[in-house]
């Protein structure tokens, strides 16, 4: 654990490689055209428009109070499902360079939680439009969305560890969890809100980790403050990420470079 | 100061087929009692030795003799199965010309991609930008994406950063012998500039000439085993023989480093070890 650890504070101090990678992950995107990552910004907009039009209608909701909290919480998901799709890939798309120099294994890590976080504030225009459209407020509640995105990030990053270390391991990990993030993108309250799961359903969304995550970051967005339990259980994920990710590394972190 | 010692080195590898890298498999042989742990292929079968400063260590032998993976093992990336290696020094390497870099982007783009991906940080490629670019002697051709490149402009690209900064101990793979003949020439000279400064060199090469000009030691691979390390004319005689299955009459001459005089090494007795021990029998 102890070496483990090491390796993620060694790995951190390697800015200069992983800083450098993800910015080029983004450039590469607008070397093939002009609005680069901006043609993902565009879908996002466009899914949430399509689907905020016709699931207003089919929830019953004014597309006013619908459309908002749709945006926030899909960008919020486009955030984790890339970090789950793409933290398989995080050694595997690195083995040339793995296979060339020892860095500590944590910097590939950093690289793909950066570059997301840098897909996120692109996608963000998507919120602020929606936002100036439906001339929604922002109250003094939003700030919370600072510590709530550092709590997505970090759990972000040993997500990004462990599936990457599970997926060089067992090569048929990348399509599975490419098939259970679809399921997880119906089981998360992206799309619905969950006062409106009757009965027991709800059951549902309070065992969903990425629920409270979410939660956490569309409720300041919407003006509210996630209740106390809310935060208390995604920090008590983000401690089990941890755990899990530090255990991972130090049981494999010197037989990856065999895997690849 | 650089010193490296290899001892009794072991570098082996579990060769997953499908059954073993599926989840799925994995998890439906669960129940049952008989798993068959994975093949093990060994790359290195016990090998040892020494070197320090001035040593210009040129690998011989056929593919598959364990040549890269004794480079890669340097490099720190293997951990050795068994045995052990100490290596004192910083390390370049130059093992793969496309390592970090992205053919989309140009070729100063990808002097940055490149250097970071060799450990420098962005200050140090950017005081090294106008010497790689010098050797690599791409002129406009640097404004251009990567994948417009040549094998041979691509490599001069990876070589001049791979060779920017001065490292204790550095390892080239084959990749030099795509270059042509001018190449060989400026590669041997950049060596040469580096080597000046002391150091190690490990070279892997299938090109005689290429090692001769780099090189002053020689170790001949064969199936994971160093058979001979002297002097690298020596090296390259031996290597150039059939294999033998028994020593030829001829000993090499002696070679006067520390290591002792050129010599064969014995196979090494014993039984290879396993290197991932079924420890989940249930």
């Amino acid at each position: 654990m102890e070496t483990a650890w090491r390796d993620v504070v060694d790995g951190f101090s390697c800015r200069d490689y992983w800083g450098t990678m993800a910015w080029n992950d983004i450039r590469a995107r607008y070397r093939r055209s002009k609005i680069g990552q901006f043609w993902i910004t565009l879908s996002v907009g466009l899914f949430v428009l399509g689907i905020g039009v016709v699931y207003a209608g089919i929830f019953g909701q004014s597309i006013s109070e619908y459309m908002p909290r749709l945006t926030v919480s899909y960008v919020t998901w486009v955030f984790m499902s890339s970090v789950l799709v793409g933290g398989c890939g995080t050694f595997i798309s690195a083995s040339s360079t793995m296979q060339q120099r020892l860095f500590p294994i944590s910097v590939h890590a950093y690289r793909l939680v950066s570059r997301e976080l840098m897909i996120l504030a692109h996608n963000s225009i998507v919120v602020a439009v929606v936002w100036v459209v439906f001339g929604v407020g922002v109250t003094p509640a939003a700030l919370l969305v600072i510590p709530a995105i550092a709590i997505n990030a970090y759990v972000a990053f040993w997500i990004a560890v462990t599936l990457g270390i599970a997926s060089v391991r067992y090569r048929d990990i990348p399509p599975i969890v490419q098939s259970l993030v679809t399921i997880l993108f119906f089981i998360t309250p992206v799309m619905w809100a969950s006062d409106r799961l009757g009965g027991h359903a709800d059951i549902i969304v309070m065992l969903n980790p990425l629920a409270y995550l979410l939660a956490i970051v569309r409720d300041p967005v919407l003006g509210t403050v996630p209740p106390l339990a809310t935060w208390a259980i995604s920090l008590g994920i983000a401690a089990a990420a941890t755990l899990v990710a530090l255990y991972a590394m130090s049981l494999t972190r010197h037989r990856l470079a065999y895997w690849l | 100061m650089a010193r490296l010692s290899a001892r009794d080195l072991w570098i082996s590898f579990a060769i997953f087929d499908y059954q073993h890298v599926s989840l799925k498999q994995t998890a439906l042989r669960l129940g049952r009692r008989a798993r068959t742990p994975a093949p093990v292929v060994h790359a290195l079968k016990g090998v040892s030795f020494e070197a320090s400063d001035g040593d210009r260590i040129g690998l011989v032998g056929h593919n598959g003799s364990g040549k890269s993976t004794l480079l890669r093992a340097l490099a720190g990336i293997y951990l050795p199965t068994r045995g052990t290696l100490v290596a004192e020094g910083t390390r370049g390497s130059l093992f793969n010309v496309s390592a970090g870099l992205d053919p989309d982007a140009t070729g100063h783009e990808n002097i940055t991609l490149l250097g970071v991906a060799a450990g420098m940080s962005r200050k140090q490629v950017a005081a090294c930008r106008e010497d790689i670019a010098a050797f690599a002697d791409l002129g406009d051709a640097l404004d251009r994406p990567v994948r417009t490149y040549s094998a041979g402009m691509q490599l001069r690209l990876a070589f001049g950063v791979a060779t920017a900064l001065p490292a204790d101990i550095l390892l080239i793979d084959e990749v030099i012998g795509v270059g042509d003949a001018s190449f060989q020439e400026r590669a041997t000279a950049r060596i040469r500039r580096l080597m000046g400064q002391a150091k190690v060199l490990f070279l892997a090469s299938h090109g005689d000439s290429v090692l001769r000009d780099n090189c002053n030691r020689g170790l001949v691979f064969r199936d994971g085993h160093i058979v001979f390390d002297g002097p690298i004319e020596a090296a390259l005689a031996f290597g150039r023989e059939p294999r033998p299955s028994q020593p030829p009459a001829a000993a090499p001459p002696p070679r006067p480093a520390a290591t002792g005089p050129g010599r064969r090494r014995p196979r090494p007795a014993g039984g290879a070890p396993t290197l991932f021990p079924t420890r989940r029998s249930r």
